[in-house]
């Protein structure tokens, strides 16, 4: 009877294993299978045509890289910090539980929200308009949870006798963490930055009615008032308002290249990530 | 018979030839206290040991002296610790320069995952005494110092962890002797080696004795005996907190007291060289 149970436990773990794993598979066929067809250098790299039943994605890969670079850039040093505060500087308990609540709380805040707070703030009160700017840093604001966390798990399990070791050789605060914490934990910042990044890139809401519109944009040339065209508002739009079945496959083409950058930008991270792997690994 | 406290006044006098000493020092963890009323008094030029059971807190005396016991939150101290007649925690000394001029070897060998050359030169080149022309010919020193040149000196750029335990270590000395520290802490740093490693160690120890200050923790009574000039005594019998019962040169500590937690330590001993030798045993 235990035994029985014992394989039934093991086959019911098997089966949560497996279902990710064919939901994630028959998603990436589906598109595949449906996108693929659209796919070619002219869709690639020309701009969009008839209200997206023609022409190319061009500048909505452009735009969705742009606000994708913006809110790297905007997230990544603050959560950087953030995370150093958190896990080498803070030392009194009660505080490093209140911020990792608050990260949990912004973490949590549904990306509608970003987005109305960025209308507001930045589109109204500061009158950059519909503007690249304001979905980056949005975006950033969104990923900056994931990122800030990974990180900080990171520092956390570094190994202490590290940080003795350098303070015992005379390091300050600030040499132990460029000499020791920064080096350690990049591998925690590389994957948090990939999966802020792969979550970003998928957002609709916060960039909808502050940064993205669906054609008429090329590439920015200032801050205020140049919104750009990205990869998920185009999708959300051809799904929503497009009764034409060639704009229909190009909704999917478009979100195969969604995919296939979200998947690049994970393969572009490997090598990196791998290379610390390894170097922590021969500790 | 030994001093069952080692000392009661500092001697104005010879306050001068120590080159570290601890003024009724306590440590306590919020409003525990692990050791209390610690006075030690070191001279230059010779390996002063701290043995006593395990959990005594000679590895948390070991870590006031070169304040790394600010690194555990919750820990506070009380009592003066003074390098040569001044107080390291006084408001004036820089503690990175501190931990430079007290050196630390730990436990267990922690080599950083890059090369040997950069391992030696963690703390040299983040200190800028050394130009950094220099540096290369400060890493042959201190790896020559340790020991450990001729087995490296090939495979400078390999990495650090390919070394042998015995190796690592050597190199965690060698690291820290490049930064030329007057005092070096040790704290156990045989015991996750094997006896030829050990026997490595302990020749270096008796070598470097000659141009620096030693304080080692060590568990094991024949290294001791070996190796230490004088020994503290740390016992925790008296409530769990951690005390120095009596000190001294160490074939006096070793060989006759007559204090019955040291005699029961000394018993418990697994070295041949001293297990038991207390009362003719």
């Amino acid at each position: 009877m235990r035994h029985w149970l014992d394989r039934l436990f093991i086959l019911c773990t098997a089966l949560c294993a497996a279902l990710p794993v064919v939901i994630i598979v028959f998603i990436i066929g589906v598109i595949a299978w449906r996108g693929g067809g659209a796919l070619s250098w002219e869709f690639l790299t020309d701009q969009i045509r008839s209200a997206g039943a023609d022409g190319g994605i061009f500048y909505n890969i452009a735009g969705t890289l742009i606000l994708l670079m913006t809110a790297f850039l905007v997230s990544v040093p603050i959560a950087t910090g953030l995370a150093l505060v958190h896990g080498v500087y803070l030392k009194n308990e009660r505080t490093k539980e209140r911020l990792w609540l608050l990260l949990s709380v912004l973490n949590g805040v549904p990306s509608i929200l970003f987005g109305l707070f960025g209308l507001i703030v930045f589109v109204k009160y500061l009158g950059w308009g519909k503007s690249w700017m304001t979905g980056g840093v949005l975006l950033g604001l969104m990923m900056l949870p994931t990122v800030a966390v990974a990180f900080i798990e990171q520092i956390k399990s570094l190994p202490r006798h590290y940080i003795e070791a350098a303070a015992g050789l005379g390091l300050s605060d600030s040499q132990r963490v460029w000499s020791v914490v920064m080096p350690q934990c990049a591998g925690g910042l590389v994957t948090g930055s990939l999966l802020g990044l792969a979550r970003a890139a998928g957002e609709t809401a916060p960039i909808m009615f502050t940064s993205t519109i669906f054609a008429g944009a090329t590439i920015p040339s200032g801050v205020k008032e140049s919104p750009v065209l990205s990869l998920p508002y185009h999708i959300f739009i051809l799904a929503q308002d497009s009764f034409d079945p060639a704009a229909g496959t190009n909704l999917w083409g478009t979100a195969l290249v969604l995919l296939v950058l979200v998947l690049g930008l994970s393969l572009l991270a490997l090598p990196a990530r791998l290379h610390i792997h390894e170097e922590s690994g021969n500790d | 018979m030994i001093e069952s406290t080692l000392v009661e006044k500092i001697d104005g006098d010879k306050a001068g030839q120590y080159i570290l000493e601890t003024r009724d020092l306590c440590v306590f963890a919020g409003n525990r206290k692990l050791l209390q009323d610690v006075n030690l008094r070191i001279v230059p030029h010779q390996v002063f040991g701290l043995i006593g059971p395990s959990g005594a807190g000679k590895s948390t005396l070991l870590r006031c002296l070169n304040r790394l016991i600010e690194l555990d939150h919750g820990l506070r101290v009380e009592g003066e610790i003074l390098l040569h007649g001044r107080s390291i925690y006084s408001s004036q000394v820089n503690v990175d320069h501190l931990r430079v001029r007290l050196g630390m070897l730990f436990q267990q060998a922690v080599v950083f995952p890059v090369s040997i050359l950069k391992n030696v030169l963690f703390g040299v080149r983040h200190h800028r005494a050394v130009p950094r022309a220099e540096w290369t010919s400060a890493a042959e020193q201190a790896l020559r110092e340790a020991t450990l040149w001729d087995e490296v000196k090939d495979r400078l750029q390999d990495c650090a962890s390919k070394l042998s335990l015995g190796q690592q270590q050597r190199l965690c000395l060698a690291r820290t002797l490049a930064v030329n520290p007057e005092v070096i802490l040790m704290d156990e740093p045989t015991s996750a080696l094997d006896p030829k490693s050990t026997q490595a160690i302990e020749e270096l120890i008796g070598q470097l004795k000659t141009t620096r200050t030693i304080i080692l923790v060590t568990h094991h009574l024949g290294q001791a005996h070996r190796l230490c000039d004088e020994v503290a005594f740390v016992s925790n019998q008296s409530g769990g907190i951690g005390r120095i019962a009596c000190s001294g040169p160490v074939a006096a500590i070793l060989e006759s007291t007559d204090l019955p937690e040291l005699k029961d330590f000394l018993c418990s001993g697994k070295d041949p060289v001293v297990t038991c030798c207390v009362d003719g045993e």
